[in-house]
């Protein structure tokens, strides 16, 4: 007769040893993640042919036309380092970007803008957007042709 | 099963009240208390992780939100070490990871959980307890977003551009590891305090469980008690009524009972006296008369054959019958001297083969029974009572039984066993066990014989006095075998025997 | 008051020897009992046993018969009106040896015990068959009568500072007589005459009283008993009469 209670017991004793301390969890998720200040220009060049954000310490504001002169010159040492590419060609300026009145953006190249490759295209659209820090779609112009209006891939 | 140990004594048992109420209370208590303190715990504990974990995720968040400016992407080496350098802090270590570079530093993030670092992806903060090195430890992980660094273009015309996002991620990914060791130590100092409010609630209970058993347990074992006593024949026990619960109402009705039992009782033993009394007080008053007839026999006997026909059947009829009443006055008034307790022993130091053989030679029956007795054994025995017993047994032998009839002694250090046997045809199994009452004649044709039919009765209760006993029994190879059995209480200093 | 004289010329065909042929003379027996049935049938039974019977119903009476003519044994009643059976037999020891046999109605009281220290030579137990009774008259007579025939010892004996005359009867101490009832003089005798040699109750049963079989032990310490207080210097200290525990009573060794 004393069996039972006293086995009732034990198990209440094991289990109250059992849920004792710190136990480790699982992943418990919060709020977004922070985000540090910013300096520098974006520039978006490539990795397995995938877009990638780099970005470059600059001592003052740089306007998007100076941005995609950047971003034309190429991978810089590090980058290069880091396997990265770009298929954005020289030979696009003189660069203008505009905006009109209904906010349509568009940037004009003199090199050809259908020999661009998407990928190409994609790379100043991203450059151009955070250069204006926006994500109005945008127009890829050259002399004869238009390409877009395209918006950034990478959502950001 | 009785027990030394106080403990056990003290519980009375596994199946006992007692312990099944101090089980039962026990078990009430401690899981109440297990229950509250459990409940309690597991809040408490709860409070203090989280409580330890939003601190940790915040200072890891406002450590980066106060970052110096990035503005090198991929970051070199010196940037990651300076970012986990200035993530980390007195009590917790960060690392910074960009894609396969990582600060340098103590944390490795291949230890950390891979669930984690899958998580860091989604853009959020996550975090989570694991052990590293036996310890205990919070891992938080995060990406490092940036700013956008561009300032917003305002279209001519004023309506503004619809904005980015404020921050983008890089694929900096931040780790920080911190201690829970003083969580652990104030959760096991919760843990030890609620271990303590059980053990106190568990004491607390037990106490609780005696106080109550006692209250219940006292008036059972005092009914208990009278309930044993009345059982041993004390006919004037009673239990002590306290409180006015169930028990006191069975201790109630125990005592009227009781007490019905001691006047029935009473009655009973007061008529049986009286009946004795009666029988003893006829007995002797028939002794007078009977000692005038019996006196005359002799005179009867000797005139009846001068006296014509019928008158000398007469009188010997008469000389006869008076002996025969004479022995059943006398047998009587012995019984009911038994039964009175008044019976004494006449002790003596008596040879017993001697007697044995001095009985049978008194009436004639040396040649009709065969002896086998130890010489020089002697006990300390009334001699008469032992002549009663032995005449009866070897009548009965002679009379009911066959020949040969035999008379043995076994002498032991503590015992004298004399035994009378015959080789009849033994006593029937139905005879057997009333053998010894009173008046009881096995053999109804022979419905009159010289016995008063209390012959074996007196020879039992002879044996009895002396503090042993008669049985009888059948002897296996047949006829019929009465054994005496009497103490030898010692033997005395110079008996060789 | 009765008196039976035997009846003459009698022809008992195979009677045992009566008593008065045993003293020489005819025995005269003094029977006090007041059931007037049983005192009838016992002086009856005794009367034909050749015995000279003188009947009392009381025990004054019975003491005024003793003295107008003495009887040879007394047999008495322990249950009597008036004066009780042990005052009877305390007042006969007094004034001489007289054999007394008592007659009880209960034989394993204290009356039993009382009547022996009061100075019964035996005891029988009513109903009394009276061939037993008959028996324990003869033997309590033939104390009186011879002594014990076989011959042996010299008549006249000394132990330490007692005398016995085996011839006489007659036993005296330091020189003076010593007055001994016949059954006490009886015991004596018989455990003098094989001094050193232990004898059991039963046997002196046998031998003084003539009991035919297993009696009562209590006769024989009774007697012992009142020998002591006669012969002894210190009744706690016997040297004459010696008991053996276990075993029974001896003479010496001084």
């Amino acid at each position: 007769m004393t069996r039972r209670p006293l086995l009732a017991l034990v198990v209440l004793i094991a289990v109250l040893s059992a849920g004792c301390g710190v136990r480790p969890s699982g992943v418990i998720r919060g709020g977004p993640a922070p985000a540090a200040p910013a300096e520098g220009v974006n520039l978006y060049f490539l990795a397995n042919s995938s877009l990638i954000l780099m970005r470059r310490p600059t001592r003052q504001h740089l306007s998007p036309t100076q941005t995609l002169v950047l971003l034309q010159d190429g991978p810089d040492g590090d980058e290069r380092a880091m396997n990265l590419t770009s298929e954005v060609p020289t030979g696009l300026d003189p660069i203008t970007v505009t905006i009109d009145a209904s906010g349509n953006v568009e940037v004009v190249v003199s090199a050809d803008v259908t020999t661009l490759s998407n990928t190409a295209a994609d790379q100043i659209v991203c450059t151009v957007g955070d250069a204006l820090s926006t994500t109005a779609p945008i127009t890829l112009t050259s002399k004869a042709a238009t390409r877009g209006p395209r918006t950034c891939p990478l959502a950001g | 099963m009785n027990s030394v140990n106080p403990a056990a004594r003290f519980l009375g048992g596994a199946r006992s009240l007692r312990t099944r109420l101090l089980v039962a209370f026990a078990l009430l208590g401690v899981s109440t208390a297990a229950l509250v303190a459990g409940v309690d715990y597991v809040q408490a504990r709860d409070i203090i992780l989280q409580k330890a974990q939003d601190t940790a995720v915040l200072t890891i968040t406002e450590r980066i939100e106060t970052l110096p400016p990035l503005g090198d992407l991929p970051p070199s080496q010196a940037t990651l070490d300076e970012i986990a350098g200035r993530l980390s802090g007195r009590d917790d270590t960060a690392v910074a990871v960009y894609r396969d570079r990582r600060s340098v530093g103590r944390l490795d993030p291949d230890t950390l959980p891979r669930e984690l670092r899958r998580a860091v992806g989604e853009g959020i903060v996550v975090w989570q307890r694991v052990s590293m090195n036996g310890r205990p430890v919070l891992v938080i992980g995060t990406q490092l977003r940036l700013g956008r660094p561009g300032r917003p273009a305002q279209p001519p015309g004023g309506s503004a551009l619809p904005p980015g996002p404020a921050t983008q991620p890089s694929e900096l990914e931040i780790y920080s590891v911190r201690s829970l060791e003083p969580e652990q130590q104030s959760i096991a100092r919760l843990a030890t305090r609620a271990w303590l409010t059980g053990a106190v609630a568990l004491v607390f209970a037990v106490l609780l469980a005696v106080l109550a058993g006692r209250g219940v347990l006292e008036p059972v074992r005092e009914l208990r008690r009278a309930t044993n006593r009345l059982g041993e024949g004390d006919l004037t026990a009673r239990a002590q009524i306290r409180g006015t619960d169930e028990l006191a109402d069975v201790a109630r009705t125990f005592n009227n009972t009781a007490e019905t039992l001691e006047r029935h009782v009473g009655d009973l033993r007061r008529m049986e006296a009286e009946a004795r009394r009666f029988v003893a007080d006829v007995s002797h008053e028939l002794r007078t008369p009977l000692a005038a007839m019996t006196a005359v026999t002799d005179v009867l006997d000797d005139e009846a054959q001068r006296l014509p026909g019928d008158a000398g059947r007469a009188a010997r009829l008469v000389s006869g019958e008076t002996h025969k009443l004479t022995r059943l006055v006398n047998d009587l008034i012995e019984v009911s001297r038994f039964d009175t307790g008044t019976a004494t022993l006449a002790l003596d130091d008596v040879d017993v083969a001697e007697a044995i053989r001095a009985t049978l030679r008194a009436r004639g029956w040396s040649d009709r029974v065969r002896t086998d007795l130890p010489q020089g054994v002697v006990a300390r025995l009334d001699p008469r009572r032992l002549d009663v017993i032995i005449a009866n047994l070897v009548s009965n032998a002679l009379r009911h039984g066959a020949p040969p009839v035999s008379v043995r002694t076994h002498v032991r250090p503590d015992r004298l066993d004399i035994e009378v046997g015959d080789g009849g045809p033994g006593l029937a199994p139905d005879v057997l066990p009333h053998v010894f009452n009173r008046f009881y004649k096995a053999d109804t044709a022979r419905a009159r014989s010289e016995g008063s039919g209390l012959g074996l009765a007196i020879a039992r209760e002879n044996a009895r006095l002396h503090g042993g006993d008669l049985t009888a029994a059948n002897r296996p190879a047949g006829g019929a075998v009465f054994t005496v059995h009497l103490p030898r209480p010692g033997s005395e200093p110079g008996d060789t025997r | 008051m009765v008196r039976h004289e035997p009846p003459r010329a009698v022809d008992t065909g195979a009677r045992a020897l009566g008593s008065a042929e045993i003293v020489g003379h005819v025995s005269r027996v003094l029977l006090i009992e007041d059931d007037r049935a049983v005192r009838t049938g016992l002086e009856l039974a005794l009367t034909r046993q050749g015995h000279a019977v003188d009947a009392a119903e009381t025990g004054e009476q019975g003491l005024e018969l003793l003295r107008a003519t003495p009887p040879d044994v007394v047999v008495l009643d322990l249950m009597l009106p008036g004066m009780d059976g042990f005052e009877i037999c305390r007042r006969i020891r007094t004034d001489g040896d007289l054999p007394i046999i008592m007659l009880t109605a209960r034989n394993d009281d204290m009356d039993v015990v009382a009547g022996l220290e009061a100075g019964a030579d035996d005891y029988v137990v009513k109903p009394v068959q009276p061939r037993v009774l008959e028996a324990r008259i003869r033997a309590v007579l033939r104390r009186t009568g011879g002594g014990p025939a076989n011959v042996g010892p010299p008549p006249v004996e000394r132990h330490g500072d007692l005398t016995i005359d085996r011839a006489a009867l007659m036993v005296s101490k330091h020189g003076e007589p010593v007055g001994l009832a016949p059954t006490e003089l009886r015991l004596l005798l018989e455990l003098s005459a094989t001094p050193g040699r232990v004898l059991s109750r039963q046997q002196l049963l046998e031998l003084v009283w003539e009991h035919d079989y297993l009696g009562d032990s209590r006769l024989v310490d009774a007697c012992v008993q009142r020998l002591r207080a006669k012969i002894e210097d210190d009744s706690a200290a016997p040297v004459y009469i010696q008991t053996v525990r276990g075993f029974g009573y001896r003479f010496g060794p001084l």
